[in-house]
């Protein structure tokens, strides 16, 4: 295929009227033989002695391990009101824990040389520790104190909270963050799971008590909530013995009742709706797009997948090209599924100038409405390989393919299931790409979120038809 | 508290295994390095042009960036748009970046593309077909850039202020390499074509091919299309006489923020020099955790700082030395600067570096040095380094051993020689809602 683009480019290249003189002999470029053959490796699955799940893959090349505690909960267990529960909680394990304060646990992690961290999500807390292959037993003990022995010291939360609420007041002066944030909260409404405000409200966290935190801790990190990834230099048994050595002694299990699924969460409030946050002064309009995505037992996964990377997944995609490339409107314009458990978010992101933004709204609903009408064959090539490539260029650090592997645990995907879901990518056609397209690009259906200056935006939006509704970030 | 005494009889890691290259020149001047890595079938095609930001034509403050763009605008054998179609198109990618020095381009992808990465770097190597409808298109392009990571971020103007404050107005470091949008409209045809003709010349460039290739195919491959490149003579760069203090010592501006900030900025050693690797050492005992000096005094205990980094950036002509702090809505901001000079300079009065600090630090550069060598992309960027600025690809054992030197006397010396505090330009970033006056 792409020699064929090629003697068509070829025959229509400009002259350059003027400016730099092309002094490069005339040729053809090479057609590249068939790509080389990859398969994700699959991890060597291990239930530890407390039921606790471990997934290994060795990697023996450089003696570096990346770690990746996966304890199933997240703000999804959140109580209503009190969101931010499990992000601060996250953010209160690596505080004290075990017999050390937070500035020994941190001496101790840097005298390992090694990396930790804790992260409050939608779906889980996760605990991340990235160090050397000679080092992690010292450092998986350090890991272990921090999931099964925070202190939650008056102290250290109190200097936390603070440091929580500054950020969500720094994060109100950032579009691109409100953007990123709000998009989600907006379309599901803040009770469904996928709408839920993850680092909270400025009032909700400032009601969290250290006594909430603890239960979400007691709720959360569980063995049967826990799955441990490990990547790197270290075989099976290794591991195993290290795992069962190191998390053996967990926190008194609590009951947790998955919330029943009211009618409402199958209700998108933000469906359909223009909303506009206020950001005076803005040079830019951060833009969101956002619809239902596919389920992940959906036959048109694959080619939903696809389908994104041609219309806004790839630099060449359709959207990148016309609103930067062609029309110069905009530094990136990208769009994605994003993964979470059983489904998927569509959404479309991009940043671009202010006095562009109603035509750049106009050019991404016209994109997304064009992939209906099909997709070519080169386009399907070109998804194809990008998403093998994916593939690859994960498996070429420890942290990023354990970072993939914890996305699956998080998600709820077959450890093993990565091969045949790429498999599943290349036997798409171009057809079921536009199919796709057809059930998941509903424009009607999708929500459109701005947060730019609105004193230029209001008139040219409702001038271009928008009927807008201002909102405010959730307080 | 058992595992500290544990962890201080802790053995450094081992070094960082050298990476293995081969390296040979062009007839035309263009060095090649082949790094082979055969983990998975993936090739990168790495190229660094020894032109950067600090060549900015006078008055277009910003342009060797926008020309980075406009090297990706086509040749008559690749038309505009189809650089990135064709390369994608068979599972490829690609990216550049301008740094003060250098321009790289990197693309990446599958092995069996490696054919299609030479054949267009060589392409465009001499053979950029750059009209002025393209420039005014990509200049678009840049300024959208420039608003949506340099404008509009809260605090990003701290990095369009502090080279003002380090560096007289004819200096070419007094300017942010992403240029201001006006001199960006400056830019003609004529400047891409002086700027491309001057610098975009083979015995300008060196070229790094890692991955999963056969090296023989490979060596013969790029002498067949980069051998016939013509060379030319390639000017010197524009020397400045060097920078020793800064040149407003002490400005504040107001900003779309939420929490006040202040910056403190030295001149400290370039890249390499004596003094360098102790001033990055320094950083870490100061502000490379809970546990570091700064941090634990004030983000921990006194929390009148949310956030605080201390980084040496290091540069070939001339580096700066920055501590950055994002401080509590009510802390006093004298206060704050007080407290961090004097941690800083307790090192050369009666707090000097232990060696349990030094270790820490270095350990964690072993890591960090480790860590790079873990991509095909970090392999092929760390032997460009390396080859540009050392002149040695194979320097990362002497890189590290630079880490491994430093003493607390060194530590010590470095900070005494550079971070007088008289010799700081500060710079304090207010609320807009916060009732100050700016100005210098």
């Amino acid at each position: 295929m792409p020699a064929l683009i090629l003697l068509t480019l070829l025959s229509c290249a400009p002259k350059s009227p003027a400016g730099i003189e092309p002094v490069a002999p005339s040729f053809e470029l090479p057609t590249p033989g068939a790509m080389p053959a990859y398969t994700p490796p699959a991890p060597a699955v291990h239930e530890l002695e407390s039921g606790a799940s471990l997934w290994v893959i060795t990697d023996d090349q450089l003696p570096l391990v990346s770690v990746r505690a996966v304890f199933d909960g997240g703000a999804r267990l959140d109580p209503d009101g009190k969101w931010g529960r499990a992000t601060l909680a996250a953010e209160m394990m690596d505080e004290a824990a075990g017999d050390l304060t937070s500035v020994e646990l941190s001496k101790a992690l840097r005298l390992l040389a090694s990396d930790l961290s804790v992260i409050g999500g939608r779906d889980s807390i996760e605990i991340n520790l990235d160090t050397h292959a000679d080092r992690l037993g010292l450092a998986l003990e350090l890991a272990a104190d921090v999931a099964l022995r925070p202190v939650f010291l008056a102290d250290d939360w109190s200097r936390v909270k603070e440091q929580h609420e500054n950020f969500l007041a720094q994060r109100s002066e950032d579009a691109d963050d409100i953007a990123s944030y709000l998009y989600s909260y907006a379309y599901y409404g803040a009770d469904h799971p996928l709408g839920r405000a993850v680092d909270g409200t400025p009032s909700s966290v400032a009601a969290l008590t250290l006594d909430d935190l603890k239960m979400a801790w007691r709720e959360t990190i569980q063995p049967e909530r826990a799955t441990f990834v490990v990547v790197g230099d270290v075989t099976l048994d290794e591991a195993i013995a290290l795992f069962d050595e190191n998390f053996s002694e967990w926190p008194e299990p609590v009951e947790v009742a998955e919330r029943e699924e009211p009618a409402s969460w199958s209700e998108r409030p933000g469906a359909g709706r223009t909303l506009l946050v206020d950001m005076p002064g803005a040079t830019q309009t951060s833009i969101r797009l956002v619809g239902d995505g596919f389920d992940w037992d959906d036959p048109l996964a694959p080619a939903a997948q696809l389908a994104n990377v041609a219309v806004g997944g790839s630099f060449t995609s359709r959207l990148n090209k016309l609103l930067r490339t062609d029309l110069g409107y905009t530094y990136g314009a990208y769009s994605g599924y994003i993964g979470r458990r059983d489904t998927t978010v569509f959404r479309v992101s991009t940043s671009v100038r202010k006095d562009a933004t109603t035509d750049a709204l106009l050019k991404i609903l016209e994109t997304l409405e064009n992939g209906k009408e099909g997709f070519s064959e080169e386009e399907a090539t070109k998804a194809r390989a990008q998403l093998v490539s994916n593939a690859v260029n994960e498996a070429e650090t420890r942290s990023r393919q354990a970072g993939g592997l914890a996305w699956r645990a998080r998600i709820e995907l077959d450890p093993a299931g990565a091969a045949a879901e790429l498999n599943a990518t290349q036997e798409a056609t171009a057809a079921q790409l536009s199919e796709a397209a057809l059930e998941y690009w509903d424009a009607e259906q999708m929500m459109i979120l701005l947060v730019g200056d609105k004193e230029w935006l209001l008139s040219e939006l409702e001038k271009a038809g928008h009927e807008v509704e201002l909102i405010t970030e959730p307080e | 508290m058992l595992l500290l005494p544990l962890l201080l009889q802790l053995q450094p890691a081992a070094a960082a295994p050298n990476i293995e290259y081969q390296q040979f020149e062009l007839d035309n001047g263009m060095t090649v390095l082949l790094v082979e890595d055969h983990r998975l079938p993936k090739v990168v095609v790495d190229t660094w042009y020894h032109v950067g930001s600090y060549d900015d034509p006078i008055g277009s403050s910003g342009f060797a960036h926008l020309f980075e763009h406009l090297m990706f605008k086509g040749t008559p054998n690749v038309a505009e748009g189809e650089f990135d179609a064709v390369m994608e198109a068979s599972g490829g990618s690609n990216n550049a970046s301008t740094g003060d020095d250098i321009t790289n381009y990197f693309d990446w992808g599958p092995s069996n593309i490696l054919d299609l990465l030479l054949v267009m770097e060589a392409d465009r190597m001499t053979g950029l077909d750059i009209t002025q409808d393209k420039l005014d298109r990509e200049r678009e392009v840049v300024h959208n850039e420039r608003r949506q990571n340099w404008e509009d971020p809260p605090y990003a103007d701290i990095w369009n202020q502090v080279p003002r404050m380090m560096f007289p107005e004819d200096h070419l470091y007094y300017r942010n390499g992403i240029g201001t949008q006006e001199e960006l409209d400056a830019a003609t045809l004529e400047t891409v074509t002086t700027f491309y003709d001057t610098w975009y010349r083979p015995n300008n460039a060196t070229l790094v091919v890692a991955g999963d290739f056969d090296p023989v195919w490979t060596s013969a491959r790029i002498r067949e299309l980069f051998g016939p490149l013509e060379a030319a003579e390639v000017p010197e760069h524009r020397e400045y006489p060097v920078v020793t203090a800064p040149v407003v010592k002490e400005k504040t501006i107001t900003d779309d923020v939420q929490l006040p900030a202040l910056v403190m900025a030295w001149h400290s050693p370039t890249l390499y020099a004596e003094g360098d690797a102790d001033l990055d050492i320094y950083s870490d005992l100061l502000t490379g955790g809970d546990d570091a000096r700064i941090t634990q005094r004030l983000v921990i205990e006194e929390q009148s700082v949310q956030e605080i980094y201390a980084f040496q950036m290091s540069a070939k002509r001339g580096s700066t030395y920055m501590v950055m702090a994002y401080l509590s809505p009510d802390a006093d901001i004298d206060g704050v600067k007080a407290a961090i000079l004097e941690e800083m300079q307790a090192v050369v009065g009666d707090r000097p570096p232990t060696e349990e600090e030094a270790a820490i630090a270095v350990r964690g550069y072993e890591m960090r040095f480790l860590r790079g060598l873990e991509s095909i992309t970090s392999r092929a960027e760390t032997l460009q380094g390396y080859l540009y600025h050392t002149g040695d690809p194979g320097y990362l054992e002497q890189d590290l051993a630079r880490y491994k030197a430093v003493t607390s006397d060194s530590i010590v010396a470095a900070v005494d020689k550079w971070l007088d505090p008289e010799d700081a330009a500060v710079l304090i970033v207010m609320p807009e809602a916060a009732d100050v006056e700016e100005g210098e």
